[in-house]
């Protein structure tokens, strides 16, 4: 078939452009290659952090070396050697941090240009509230000065730990424990930086806050830590973004993100995730082993979880919610795009423990050139969960004859009350809907990326504003090639 | 060397040991091979343990912690019990396993043209070769499958010719008696089809209430080209019998199987249904009812492989579960890379009646074709209320409206079941079942 040749071709071409490639020049500050007690210590004493949380850290290091790596995921991989990563590497002049933008390395800012969020450009412009994390620490903190006003804590995790220990030590390994599996326990003793948010009772947060992270030298790993509490009645947005430079070698990105939603509370939590994927041979590309869970504490809390992947090389990432509080949502919507060698396992857990709890689950799979592609969904219904509610809809579109597509939902219910619903569909791109494109005279490309545009809408909905272009513009590069 | 998610499996080292001698075909040099070798290869491996994902739904526990022997051979048995399984007319063949060895005073093989039907221990001494063959062809990965090689008692050959149909279906039953008690019975069927040919096998699973028995049937299919295979399965256990069915088919080109089962018995209930589609246009299609209650755990699991282009498959599973009842449906299609315009479905939807009832579904698609429709379904949920209430202002009372939406739910699986004789036992054990509880 001409157009699937013509499209795939495209796709190679597609494939080569991974345009936030480049290396930024920065002097850097490093701990010593590999992974030990005094490893952590120097990070710890690089933050400055108080004695509980090095003694955190060092407990989450003890309980990592009993543990083994999992391997149940559907990824084919080389693991990680754990002693060949450098576990901090600061820009040189974050020594002294700097007060103001102004004060930032000219170059780092470029950088960020580059990436197209020029800090200035957002803080005036755009209106959110950027704090950027480069390579293992958090450099600006955009906008803090008006959520202050209004009682918003947006800060770095190291700051949060010397400046509000009390709701640290309360909030933090509570929804993530240091030792929930093995790169959570790595994160937790390693975490080199991240952001802390607050959103205090009944404010519903002014701006979309987000987060930028970029992994910029050689051999290093990034393990950043993301906490958000949002107080009774509260309301946040957060984005987050990543990328890396092009290198040969495989680098490792293993964050922790907690959400704890209170009483009627609801957070919204979008990502787009570009982090190199790797050339079209399958060499180079950042492993994404992330563990991300939310706790809906609260009555009538709402966490919603949205994701568009289209990067790294090999994803393992779970975004989960824990519906506590009676009459509490979760909802996880994921758009998750896999080319050339790329492999994703992917999906989401609802464990719902209130009543009246319930949760949706859309998500939806494109695998084209030699990638494999895995949902994987656990719904979980407790005895005394009553009344409870999942939908669930997970489909997949196979572009080429050399990818793969796989499903494995669980689903379990101790509830007679529970609803639950599970659908799947694995297909290509309906011939069908192609000729009708193609007939009122559209081409083959347009055609294409207007039915694929179809399947993700219900994803690309839920994205923010401010996120929605970027995210389109990425599925377009990815995708509008790719499916004939 | 065990590896750590397996139990270990030494006491049935030591039952072999032990036992050896009570074992159909002794005298056999190279069966005692195959079965030492297979015990070998079991003990290697160990029973798989609930870490083991294929397992993580039915803990074998129990298997460990007590030993369950091999029985002694035949006892006596009342006819009236064949009589009450019993499902067709006496016309057809009947072959007749009790406490896992073949009786020859039951059974009745009617002898027709083109077919070949007889029990494993006969068939061991008088077809050497080809048994042979059969015995190391087995499934290689499972340890449960060396552990039913190195000890089974029982079990049959069916061979059905080129062209040939056979004109009756052919019932096995399975049954346990006196002297069953805490003993393991194991047997291994092999059913070969070859090309256009047609049978239809209906095997029945039957044990007393109370008796702790582990029963591990295999049964092995080979479809060749054209061929059609349908078999009727009744598990309707004691309650405290550990019942394993495995049943293997292999499909050759426009071949078609089906396995229909209802599972009404027994404390741990585990079905595996594994199907490979190996011809162009192989057509498979799997039913299955399972009802569970206090002190049952039904495990139904499939894997559908199609390896080949043009293959159809197509699953539905129904779970009822009532108070203190567990279920879990793990069902897997599997779509090799060469295998375009493959059509696979799979539905599985569970109903609970109860409070303490638990359902697990697994509804796995494993594709790496691109040319496919692959779709699966799970639902769980109660009785609807509104059509509860309609039936109850219709005059019903509540439980025969239960036992009414009950029926209706499961129906589905059987309404294409021509053998209307067949039809009405799976409608007949399921509304008993309900009228127990």
């Amino acid at each position: 078939m001409a157009s699937t040749l013509e499209t795939r071709k495209k796709v190679e071409e597609v494939a080569g452009e991974y345009k936030y490639g480049f290396v930024t020049d920065i002097e850097m500050v490093k701990a010593p290659k590999g992974l030990n007690e005094d490893v952590i210590r120097f990070i710890s004493a690089k933050k400055k952090e108080p004695q509980w949380l090095l003694d955190w850290r060092l407990k989450a290091y003890r309980h990592w070396l009993t543990m083994e790596e999992p391997d149940w995921a559907m990824l084919n991989y080389k693991k990680p050697d754990f002693q060949d990563i450098y576990y901090y590497a600061a820009p040189k002049s974050s020594d002294d941090r700097p007060k103001s933008l102004d004060e930032v390395d000219p170059e780092l800012l470029r950088t960020y240009e580059k990436l197209g969020i020029s800090l200035q450009e957002q803080e005036v412009l755009a209106g959110v509230a950027v704090d950027v994390v480069f390579d293992s620490v958090s450099v600006a903190t955009t906008f803090r000065k008006t959520l202050e006003e209004k009682g918003v804590i947006f800060c770095s995790i190291s700051e949060a730990a010397q400046e509000y220990p009390d709701m640290m030590k309360k909030y933090l390994g509570s929804v993530v424990p240091a030792g929930d599996n093995f790169y959570a326990a790595l994160n937790s003793a390693v975490f080199t930086d991240g952001t802390f948010v607050y959103v205090p009772k009944g404010v519903r947060c002014p701006m979309e806050l987000s987060t930028y992270f970029r992994i910029n030298e050689a051999n290093t790993g990034q393990f950043e830590r993301t906490l958000i509490i949002a107080d009774d009645e509260s309301y946040v947005s957060y984005l987050e973004g990543c990328t890396a430079p092009m290198r040969d070698e495989n680098q490792l990105h293993a964050a922790v993100v907690e959400l704890i939603a209170l009483e009627k509370s609801e957070i919204k939590y979008s990502t787009v995730q570009n982090w190199y994927p790797g050339d079209k041979d399958g060499k180079g590309g950042i492993y994404n082993f992330v563990t991300k869970r939310a706790a809906c504490r609260g009555k009538k809390s709402k966490v919603s979880w949205t994701q568009v992947e289209t990067g790294s090389a090999i994803t393992w990432k779970y975004p989960s919610c824990i519906l506590q509080g009676d009459g509490s949502v979760g909802e996880f919507y994921s758009v998750a795009i896999t080319n050339n060698h790329q492999q994703a396992d992917t999906g989401t857990k609802m464990i719902h423990i209130g009543k009246n709890t319930s949760s949706t689950i859309i998500s939806k799979g494109i695998s084209a050139g030699k990638a494999q592609n895995t949902y994987r969904g656990l719904v979980k219904v407790l005895p005394n969960a009553e009344n409870t509610r999942n939908f669930t809809q997970c489909d997949s579109l196979l572009i080429g004859d050399e990818c793969g597509a796989h499903t494995v939902p669980y689903i379990e219910v101790k509830n007679p009350t529970a609803q639950i619903e599970h659908e799947a569909t694995t297909s290509k791109i309906s011939e069908e809907q192609l000729f009708y494109c193609l007939q009122r005279g559209l081409d083959v490309e347009e055609s294409v990326s207007l039915i694929v545009n179809g399947f993700c809408k219900e994803v690309m909905m839920q994205l923010p504003m401010e996120f929605a272009v970027e995210a389109q513009k990425l599925l377009g590069i990815s995708l509008e090639g790719s499916v004939g | 060397m065990t590896e750590k998610n397996h139990f270990d499996g030494l006491n049935y080292e030591n039952v072999y040991a032990a036992q050896k001698n009570m074992l159909p075909g002794t005298e056999l040099s190279w069966l005692n091979d195959i079965r030492q070798s297979s015990m070998t290869k079991f003990v290697e491996v160990g029973l798989p343990g609930p870490k083991v994902e294929e397992w993580r739904y039915t803990n074998l526990t129990p298997l460990k912690s007590e030993t369950y022997e091999i029985a002694d051979k035949s006892p006596s048995m009342s006819a009236d019990i064949l009589a009450d399984l019993t499902v067709q007319e006496n016309t057809g063949s009947k072959v007749v396993f009790i406490n896992g060895y073949f009786s020859e005073a039951h059974s009745k093989i009617v002898s027709q043209s083109g077919i070949i039907l007889k029990s494993l221990p006969d068939f061991l001494k008088s077809d050497q070769n080809s048994a042979q063959a059969l015995l190391s062809s087995l499934d290689k990965q499972n340890s449960l499958e060396h552990l039913n090689t190195a000890l089974m008692t029982g079990g049959y050959v069916l061979q059905v010719e080129e062209n040939v149909k056979l004109a009756e279906p052919i019932e096995i039953f399975h049954i346990a008696t006196k002297g069953a008690e805490a003993k393991a019975l194991r047997s291994k069927c092999f059913i070969e089809m070859k090309s256009q040919s047609s049978a239809c096998v209906i095997e029945h699973f039957s044990s007393p209430d109370g008796f702790d028995i582990w029963r591990d049937n295999v049964t092995r299919a080979q479809l060749s080209n054209g061929s059609f295979l349908s078999i009727y399965s009744f598990q309707c256990e004691g309650s405290e019998v550990i019942h394993m069915n495995r049943v293997l088919a292999d499909l050759g080109e426009d071949a078609e199987f089906r396995h229909q089962s209802l599972n009404v018995g027994g404390k741990i209930s585990r079905t595996e249904v594994k199907p490979t589609l190996n011809g162009l246009f192989a057509k498979t299609n799997l039913r299955g009812a399972f009802l569970g209650r206090e002190g049952s755990s039904h495990d139904v699991f499939t894997h559908m492989k199609h390896m080949v282009p043009q293959g159809t498959s197509d699953q539905i599973y129904r779970g009822v579960l009532d108070k203190g009842g567990k279920s879990a449906f793990q069902g897997k299609a599997y779509v090799a890379k060469d295998a375009q315009l493959t059509n696979a479905d799979q539905s599985n939807k569970n109903l609970l009646l109860d409070r303490g009832a638990e359902a697990n579904s697994k509804p796995e698609l494993l594709i790496y074709a691109d040319d496919v429709k692959c779709s699966h379904g799970a639902t769980v949920g109660e009785l609807d209320d509104q059509a509860l209430f309609y039936l109850e202002s219709r005059g019903l009372d509540k439980n025969a409206a239960k036992g009414l939406l009950v029926e209706a739910f499961i129906a589905e699986v059987f309404e294409e079941i021509d053998l209307e004789a067949v039809k009405a036992r799976y409608l007949d054990l399921a509304r008993k079942w309900l009228d127990k509880g």
